[in-house]
């Protein structure tokens, strides 16, 4: 399996927030969540794989070819979507189109017609008159009409409303059917990572947390119930985050073998969702520091 | 590069024209009264040519303007280009725009003398000299050279900013050279006719040599800060 993308040891110090040797991979022809909560660095990441941040130390290879000495060779196979679409608000969008299609040697017409027309997108109305939901799609459509081997999106879905966010996620299923496309997008809106990721790569206060396949995460992730009088000091380490009421603890195990060892049938096994574990690592990590 | 060129003028085109209608119009009104006024002692031909340097130096940065308003050079800078290309591309743009902006003020001059006449008039004369013109465009070309480093390591308003202190900083000195060393206003200043009694391939070979290695070490410069930025 070749990887599409390579990060390596990635290093960046702002003073008041560092990232801290971010590595991870995805390999060629999956879909790979970035998730994390506000402020963790998802678009730091991503910017400084569009060498758009310099990194300090470490290596980002793209296409097996080094991000910055191959920049404009990798940025050609690349479609890029930020979080917030920028554009030139006095352009309509076939304006604007014609300013970005240019630059793309392999800019296919009929792939933006098409989606031009399933996003249901006027092409002859000014961009400013634009919703939030028809501006992303309108950057989705011309970030994906180079035919684009590497699709890069930062938080699309988070200034979507749901019908628009699950119009998108289906159309980025659709998207990955063609093996030879990956994608990597960033969302703090876990259920959709959950819907469509293949890979999840979790960012907490600049740190990799975990990077590995979606079902290894759920496999292994499980959220523990049980009465408070399972849990002392020796039981208390096997679980990322804890919380303890009166009626019981509930907790999350990030080795569901483990701890089916240490409290046998005693307790309530759940699946833990990404919120789960996003937000009891979040726990934890606030407690020791 | 040629592309991060075109796309300006392609997504601007209706913006610069708008701008250039007003610098001839302004050109226009200036020298209209100027050639009413003929012989007149003010010191209008400094201030003519004050608002010829500002204006077209503001209409330059028209494009930058706009991508700054709209964030537009992260969109950029995503697509299939490099840095230096980037630079070069913003420096190309300002350039013609500058040239444009002279010319039009130009044409603003011509339109006036051509209909309402005024040959004779010291004043239009000395506007009406070619080389006066190239001249400013070297000025410009020279406030060009520090402030682009400027924006590209500061961004386009604090870039701006600094710049316009330097800017009237050189007014300042440049107005207190001509009430001390200067007999009129409305006259060249003194070093200048020692200039042009030059040769004038010399001259020019000089002028073109000392702008060209200026413009290379100013592109450097911006090349530099703008590498090591973070978008």
């Amino acid at each position: 399996m070749s990887n599409i993308l390579e990060v390596s040891g990635v290093s960046k110090d702002y003073g008041d927030f560092r990232l801290q040797d971010v590595s991870f991979s995805l390999p060629k022809g999956y879909i790979m969540g970035l998730i994390g909560p506000n402020g963790a660095g998802k678009t730091t990441i991503i910017k400084m794989i569009m060498n758009l941040v310099m990194k300090q130390s470490g290596e980002i290879k793209i296409f097996d070819k080094d991000h910055q000495n191959f920049e404009v060779e990798i940025k050609k196979r690349i479609g890029f979507v930020y979080d917030t679409p920028t554009h030139y608000e006095h352009l309509n969008l076939k304006q604007f189109k014609n300013t970005v299609a240019p630059f793309y040697e392999n800019w296919d017409e009929s792939t933006f017609k098409d989606l031009i027309s399933r996003f249901n997108l006027p092409l002859n109305k000014k961009l400013k008159k634009f919703s939030k939901g028809m501006a992303m799609k309108s950057s989705i459509a011309i970030a994906l009409s180079h035919n684009a081997e590497f699709i890069i999106m930062d938080e699309p879905t988070s200034s979507l409303d749901p019908v628009v966010r699950r119009e998108l996620l289906d159309f980025l299923r659709e998207l990955i059917q063609d093996e030879n496309k990956s994608i990597l997008f960033s969302s703090h809106i876990t259920t959709d990572i959950e819907q469509v990721a293949d890979f999840i790569t979790y960012v907490h206060d600049g740190k990799v947390i975990f990077s590995k396949t979606k079902d290894d995460v759920f496999e292994q992730y499980a959220i523990v119930k049980g009465g408070n009088d399972l849990i002392d000091d020796e039981t208390r380490k096997s679980f990322v985050g804890i919380r303890t009421g009166e009626y019981g603890f509930e907790g999350l195990t990030r080795d569901r073998a483990l701890s089916e060892s240490i409290f046998e049938k005693k307790v309530i096994y759940e699946k833990a969702s990404l919120e789960d574990i996003m937000f009891y690592t979040n726990l934890e990590l606030k407690k020791r520091s | 590069m040629l592309q991060l060129i075109l796309k300006d003028f392609r997504a601007n085109w209706l913006y610069q024209l708008f701008s250039l209608a007003i610098l001839f119009c302004i050109s226009m009104l200036f020298i209209y009264n100027m050639s009413e006024e003929n012989g007149s002692a003010d010191p209008e031909l400094v201030i003519y040519f004050t608002v010829v340097i500002f204006s077209s130096g503001a209409v330059s940065l028209l494009f930058m303007t706009i991508d700054e308003l709209y964030k537009l050079d992260e969109l950029f800078i995503s697509l299939p280009v490099t840095r230096n290309q980037f630079i070069l591309a913003k420096y190309t743009t300002s350039i013609v725009q500058l040239l444009l902006a002279l010319v039009v003020h130009f044409l603003g001059v011509q339109v006036v003398i051509y209909f309402h006449g005024g040959i004779g008039n010291s004043e239009l004369e000395i506007i009406y000299n070619p080389i006066v013109w190239i001249s400013i465009f070297m000025i410009l070309l020279l406030f060009k050279s520090y402030s682009f480093p400027l924006y590209f390591k500061f961004g386009l308003i604090k870039g701006v900013a600094i710049h316009s202190l330097l800017q009237f900083m050189l007014f300042v000195i440049f107005v207190v050279l001509m009430v001390n060393y200067n007999n009129s206003w409305n006259a060249y200043p003194e070093g200048i006719s020692w200039i042009f009694n030059q040769n004038k391939w010399i001259l020019l070979t000089v002028v073109v040599a000392f702008f060209t290695l200026i413009m290379k070490g100013s592109t450097a410069l911006s090349i530099r800060n703008f590498k090591r930025k973070d978008i």
